[in-house]
């Protein structure tokens, strides 16, 4: 580590606190909004199947 | 551009153009959150020198600040939204209003967390029931109690009117907080940064922390737009706008 980082634990357990709960925020809508758009497409196919 | 205003305003009440307008703006506001948490990080771990008191401890408040100052407007937002849901009874709204409690939630779990972990060499302890400390606690609840009651009703516009009376009651806890360390005798010191006036804190250690708050606020917009995009999407699966706008963002079916 860069000699000038190199501060208390405390002071790196609470920017890793931070950021494992902004990543956590950042990535729970991404994988959201993939399911929902596989199941509107699924939704969409089903429907179309049923008209055909 | 009043009448301007309010058309724009009135147009994204439209499911379709909220959809497209936040498709628009959550890579926008992603990319300069990144570049706001870089140069803010960069300045708040290297650059700024050690208080002279706290040595290096202090660098806690460069997210610890931006993350109580993000959880209590947050609420603000909140209560906006939920004066705009209960009286013109706007969808978009009600949707921002609700999606926004997670956020704050989160918000406040990090105020909460990194001010525990600063405390212990700071004031020898995690935690105190002083009335700053306290009242933040109350705001995590309020969070936590309006998701709760929004998932608890099976009609989704029900819930969140009902919701959006306990944002307007729960409001009345951020005055409390904002003036915690007027009203009351606490352990968390008073505040240090002053809009209108000169602020206690040395101004080298002043640009970290508005990168850091700028950086945090275009966050919050970036996982509000996501996340109420996605209650949209999800409320109206069935109907055919949700498709055009797949299309359109091109998601071929």
């Amino acid at each position: 580590m860069i000699p000038e980082l190199s501060y208390a634990e405390y002071v790196w357990s609470s920017y890793a606190i931070a950021a494992a709960v902004i990543v956590w925020q950042a990535v729970q809508p991404i994988q959201k909004y993939r399911q929902i758009v596989s199941q509107i497409k699924e939704d969409h196919l089903m429907r179309s199947e049923e008209h055909t | 551009m009043w009448t301007q205003t309010k058309l724009a305003f009135h147009k994204l009440g439209s499911p379709l153009t909220f959809f497209r307008f936040a498709q628009a703006l959550i890579p926008w506001l992603w990319g300069l959150t990144l570049v706001g948490l870089a140069v803010g990080l960069y300045q708040a771990l290297y650059l700024v020198p050690p208080d002279y008191q706290q040595g290096d401890s202090y660098r806690i408040l460069y997210i610890h600040v931006p993350a109580a100052w993000q959880a209590m407007a947050t609420y603000i937002v909140m209560t906006i939204l939920a004066v705009i849901t209960l009286v013109w009874r706007i969808r978009t709204a009600e949707i921002m209003a609700m999606t926004a409690a997670p956020i704050g939630a989160a918000f406040t779990l990090i105020c909460l967390v990194t001010g525990a972990i600063w405390g212990r060499p700071m004031w020898g302890t995690y935690w105190a029931w002083d009335a700053r400390l306290t009242s933040m606690l109350v705001l995590l609840f309020i969070y936590l109690g309006i998701m709760g009651l929004y998932a608890a009703f099976d009609d989704r516009r029900q819930g969140a009117r009902v919701a959006s009376i306990l944002i307007l009651v729960g409001v009345v806890n951020i005055p409390i907080i904002h003036f915690s360390v007027e009203w009351w005798t606490t352990l968390h010191q008073g505040s240090t940064i002053n809009l209108f006036g000169p602020s206690t804190m040395d101004p080298s250690m002043l640009p970290p922390l508005i990168w850091m708050t700028v950086a945090v606020k275009l966050m919050f917009g970036a996982l509000l737009l996501q996340r109420a995009r996605n209650e949209l999407l999800e409320q109206d699966q069935r109907k055919k706008w949700t498709l055009q706008a797949l299309r359109m963002s091109g998601h071929d079916s």
